[in-house]
């Protein structure tokens, strides 16, 4: 275990401090009451919780008590209200049932899972609020952006209770709210879990940019029962940051956000998934299933990956599928060759895709990436260039327009949901791709056992506020952590960094623990109670 | 890695090429000359149908020399009178394709020598690319290294090898050139292959004598009976991991040193291993077997050469 430093408080009290979540959580928690306000003890629960996943590996009322009361030094106690005077004016800590409650009050005020007795719009109220906690705690731990793309995915965490089948389950499932998914194991391999899904969006580099300008952290995060549809969760997060007033996040002069979300993804239709990006000015960047390698006839053209191709594209370029990660590196280069050999002969987009899918192309011998008999001065150009010579290209009544035309249009289609900006598979895309490896690395960390260790467990209750708020609060950790870890490597190299963030303070040098006699405790107790 | 395709420098250099097309005329001297043409060996009243056309195809052209272009303007006649009353259309857009070009040196050709056939030939092409750059283009693009195949030996040619090397002086050359005129005759072996060929890749005690070559794409095949006697001689004495032909396997011209060792008496036809192996080959293809077989047995990887082994073999029986 880890000493607590003052600095370590320090911060923590910052970012609960500086998102307003304190007063946001109480004024949920006095909504409908009256009479005078009481004691919550919010910020000493939020504190607590900070502190303690990332040292204890779980969100327990059991680990936070004694973080609060144990692990922390008797002056921090103080500081962050773990210790406090009591009516007679002696020093007290923190009781584990003042925690309890502050849970229980969550539960009972911000609960809208399936058992939970309120109206819809109740239900979406507190689901709001409880959101807007973890929104505003993740705000507190983000610095302005220096990039505008992002890596989106689900990950699958096993609720507390188990799934209940079979004759002993007349009395029904202990959290009503979780649901059975599929999830990969792994070994790669698909397998059942109960639980939810966890959705993040991560913060990563531009494309061909240093990974190290800038931590990577986690924007947003949302929870939803597994096997729930991704479409909505997913635009609720990328909408609540664009209409997030940070600065730099989402700002106008940005043309477009890239988005690197994974092949689940591309089975939504684009009127519901692709359509909405582009309204919000994001570009995705997918992958492809393996039964949507094959060329689909468009009017005459070969489509492949939503890009039309020459009539006459030769068919051994025809469902070039990838290796996949595990491959030798010849195999994933002779892919990609063969990739972007066929990207020569697909045609170049010169307009859109506007809003609805509709983009405009342009014949690849009038590109310059091959010839055509067609199009004057092509082969010739195509003979010295050592490209491919379309042999027998369609002619007559019946050849598709973009034999007879510069440019062609290509209407919304079965196809448009995977509209990309770089050519499917080529190292252009491949190196935009990868860069969605930093999603699933956070993923693995959060649940490293070494660091916040989200597994079935971390939470011992039920009820998807409490999954909502608990691993909302394991991304708040994970990016303290991992802010002030980055921003010790960038101090170590000599960058410069606001000398006010709490987060590039220097590490506080470390001395050593000594046991206190009951005398120097009373000490420090009555220097609190001095000052 | 395909060689990056700089899609922008070929778009500029198709604009030069059109701006160039628009700009072509033809110099003073050879106007003056296409201008008084008339060509002896055609009749005026077909001259004056064909004229047009020639005089539409030699606009095109781009020689400097006048005494070449001058030899252009009789080739360019014959060629259009030729194909002109031969179908092939009446304007220089259908004539100057490659296809009809192709017809023209097979069939329209045969009074010239093997030596101005080639020339004129060239020649039109040359032009045609000009009159008809899209389409000609394209001819130009035959993958750079691409061997033809080599005319197999018809059946007399093959017997009388076959009898020089089973009747050569016994000795290593001797050993060898059986060797080679029984595997390649027997089983279609490549140069390649034998350079590599060692005596344990032949198996003469199964039912089946087999050999197994790996010099081009490794395959084993069976060895036809009629030169078995010959894959004999030449791996007799041979120990299991000795070399049949070669020396070493890093050797040159392994094939080329035992051909030009063999001791000839009579008349005998160009010993050349790659047309034993085409003999083979086009031995095979008239065999009931899947096209996928034949290729694997041939050791290739198109069957580029398989089409050309019909050309000659169709030539051959017409």
């Amino acid at each position: 275990m880890k000493a607590l430093t003052r600095q370590d408080v320090e911060l923590v009290a910052s970012v609960v401090d500086e998102s307003g979540v304190v007063q946001t959580l109480e004024d949920a928690f006095r909504r409908g009451a009256r009479g005078p306000r009481g004691r919550y003890n919010t910020r000493t629960f939020l504190i607590g919780a900070l502190l303690s996943i990332p040292e204890k590996g779980n969100a327990h009322l059991t680990s936070i008590h004694e973080t609060l009361t144990r692990d922390l030094p008797v002056d921090l106690q103080w500081h962050c209200d773990a210790r406090r005077h009591d009516e007679e004016g002696n020093a007290k800590v923190i009781s584990k049932s003042e925690l309890e409650n502050v849970q229980k009050r969550i539960q009972r005020k911000l609960g809208y899972g399936v058992g939970t007795d309120c109206s819809e719009e109740e239900r979406s109220e507190r689901a709001a609020i409880l959101e807007s906690v973890v929104f505003d705690l993740l705000d507190a731990t983000l610095p302005a952006r220096c990039y505008r793309s992002y890596a989106l995915d689900a990950s699958g965490i096993w609720s507390w209770s188990r799934f209940k089948s079979g004759p002993s389950s007349e009395k029904g499932c202990f959290d009503p709210d979780a649901k059975t998914g599929g999830k990969t194991a792994k070994s790669g391999s698909a397998e059942w879990f109960f639980g939810y899904d966890l959705h993040a969006l991560v913060r990563v580099k531009d494309m061909g940019k240093d990974a190290t300008n800038e931590a990577i952290l986690i924007e947003r995060v949302a929870v939803t029962a597994a096997s729930t549809d991704v479409v909505e969760p997913s635009l609720r997060l990328l909408r609540s940051l664009r209409d997030s007033d940070e600065d730099g996040r989402w700002s106008d002069d940005v043309e477009k956000i890239d988005l690197l979300v994974d092949r689940h993804y591309s089975y939504k239709t684009d009127k519901r998934w692709g359509q909405s990006l582009r309204g919000l000015g994001v570009r995705q960047h997918l992958d492809l299933r393996k039964d949507e390698t094959a060329f689909v006839d468009y009017n005459g053209m070969r489509m492949v990956g939503a890009v039309p191709h020459c009539p006459r594209t030769p068919e051994r370029l025809n469902n070039l599928t990838n290796p996949g990660p595990a491959a030798s590196l010849a195999e994933k280069n002779t892919f990609r060759d063969r990739v972007e050999v066929r990207q020569q002969w697909a045609l170049q987009r010169t307009d859109g895709p506007d809003v609805d899918g509709e983009q405009r192309y342009r014949c690849p011998a009038l590109n310059g990436t091959i010839g055509c008999p067609l199009q004057p001065g092509t082969t010739e150009v195509a003979v010295t260039a050592g490209l491919e010579i379309v042999v027998d290209p369609p002619t007559g009544p019946d050849a598709p327009v973009c034999c007879s035309q510069q440019k062609v249009t290509i209407q919304p289609n079965g196809q448009t949901k995977l509209v990309q900006e770089h050519y499917w598979g080529s190292r252009k895309w491949e190196k935009r791709y990868s860069d969605r490896t930093y999603v699933e690395g956070v993923f693995g960390t959060l649940k490293n056992r070494n660091t916040e260790c989200i597994k079935r467990g971390f939470i011992q209750t039920v009820g998807i506020e409490m999954a909502t708020f608990w691993y909302g609060m394991a991304a708040v950790s994970f990016n303290i952590r991992t802010r002030r870890r980055w921003s010790l490597q960038q101090l170590a190299e000599g960058v410069e960094l606001d000398s006010d963030d709490l987060f590039a303070k220097p590490q506080q040098t470390f001395h050593g623990l000594a046991h206190l006699t009951e005398e120097q405790r009373d000490e420090i107790d009555g220097n609190q109670q001095t000052s | 890695m395909p060689t990056p395709v700089n899609a922008a420098a070929n778009r500029r250099l198709r604009k030069e090429i059109l701006a160039k097309r628009e700009s072509h005329r033809l110099p003073n001297e050879h106007a003056a000359h296409l201008q008084s043409w008339e060509p002896a060996a055609i009749d005026e009243t077909r001259w004056k149908e064909i004229r047009p056309l020639v005089h539409d195809a030699i606009e095109h052209s781009t020689l400097k020399s006048l005494g070449a272009f001058k030899k252009l303007c009789r080739n360019v006649t014959d060629f259009v009178d030729w194909a002109n009353s031969h179908g092939h259309g009446a304007n220089i857009g259908v004539l100057f394709l490659p296809t009809v070009i192709d017809d023209y040196v097979r069939l329209g050709m045969q009074r010239f020598t093997s030596g101005s056939r080639a020339t004129n030939e060239s020649a039109l092409r040359g032009l045609a690319r000009n009159v008809n750059p899209d389409s000609n283009a394209a001819r130009q693009t035959t993958p750079v290294g691409y061997t033809p195949v080599k005319p197999p030996y018809d059946e007399i040619e093959a017997a009388t090898i076959a009898r020089i090397a089973e009747t050569h002086p016994p000795g290593r050359t001797g050993r060898r050139f059986a060797a080679c005129v029984g595997l390649g005759l027997g089983a279609g072996a490549d140069p390649k292959d034998l350079r590599v060929l060692r005596r344990r890749s032949i198996n003469l005690d199964a039912s089946t004598p087999t050999v197994t070559l790996s010099g081009l794409q490794e395959r084993t095949v069976e060895i036809r009976a009629d030169y078995l006697d010959l894959v004999k001689i030449g791996i007799a004495g041979l120990g299991p991991s000795d070399l049949i032909v070669a020396t070493n396997t890093e050797a040159k011209d392994v094939v080329a040193s035992v051909m030009s060792r063999v001791k000839v008496l009579g008349a005998c036809p160009e010993l050349s291993q790659g047309r034993l192996r085409a003999t083979w080959q086009a031995w095979l293809v008239e065999q009931p077997m899947r096209l996928a077989d034949t290729m694997e047995l041939c050791g290739l990887r198109s069957c580029r050469t398989l089409v050309d082994l019909v050309h000659h073999l169709v030539s051959e029986a017409s």
